[in-house]
């Protein structure tokens, strides 16, 4: 696998690191979380399609076949892979929807009509999910990652 | 104070949520749980769930919230309903101001 995931999970890392309570930079923290982990699952998805560690023609191709969307409903429906990347994965595109998007103080409405901000430690919340969804990505076999392609790639046909 | 209504669905997702949740967290058990239903930020028909501990200690860690949020996305495909259960935990501080918005009648 391609090293682009973690350098983008150091980013939210570093942001968090200097943020404190300053809003906009922890939306841009979560926001790379939520990157760093999708694009995890682009280079499972890249290796186990070009059988390919490196970055050939053919790697380069398939890191980009994943969409958010199915994405998401993918790994929700899967029994094997729900509780550790779809539950992560689906709370983390929610919350960089609204770090990218919205201008409510929180990404919960009925939180946000209390007064309460989004703070360092909900955002570190997120952080910690998405880097122990990769670190889950990180530990899959070889056997794994071709099941986890096969679920994030090939459509059900009904 | 603000009231959302529940319709027969919502109801449905939240008993067989409500089911799940007290059989995942037995000791020691919720004090509370508040229930909702709306659009979450990508304007897709969702569910939220506060649950609210004795003290944040009790509060589960990461891999466990994950796992009964796994359980209540199985629950709710039984009910053939695809909607995204968003769930938060807090001690009773954190959802005190929530309590006076009245969610989930």
């Amino acid at each position: 696998m391609t090293d682009l995931h973690r350098d983008t999970l150091r980013v939210a890392e570093t942001l968090l690191t200097f943020a404190k309570e300053d809003g906009f930079v922890l939306r841009r923290a979560v926001s790379s979380a939520y990157y760093a982990l999708f694009q995890g699952l682009c280079a499972v998805v890249a290796e186990s399609m070009s059988r390919s560690t490196s970055v050939t023609s053919e790697y380069r191709r398939a890191f980009r076949a994943l969409d958010h969307r199915q994405c998401r409903n993918s790994l929700n429906q899967s029994a094997e892979f729900k509780n550790d990347l779809g539950v992560p994965f689906a709370e983390l595109q929610d919350i960089r929807q609204w770090a990218d998007y919205s201008v409510t103080p929180h990404p919960d409405d009925l939180i946000a009509r209390t007064g309460a901000s989004f703070n360092h430690g909900q955002a570190h919340f997120y952080y910690r999910k998405a880097h122990i969804a990769i670190y889950y990505l990180d530990g899959l076999d070889l056997a794994q990652k071709a099941r986890l392609m096969v679920t994030l790639v090939v459509k059900e046909r009904s | 104070m603000t009231t959302q209504l529940m319709s027969n669905r919502d109801q449905r997702a939240r008993d067989v949520m409500e089911a799940v949740i007290r059989d995942a967290l037995q000791s020691p058990a919720p004090e509370s749980i508040y229930f909702s239903a709306h659009d979450n930020h990508s304007g897709e028909p969702s569910l939220y769930v506060y649950i609210t501990m004795p003290e944040e200690r009790f509060i589960p860690d990461i891999e466990a919230r994950n796992r009964l949020s796994g359980a209540l996305l199985t629950a709710l495909q039984s009910l053939d309903d695809d909607r995204f259960p968003y769930v938060y935990y807090g001690p009773r501080e954190a959802f005190q101001q929530l309590g006076q918005i009245r969610v989930g009648e």
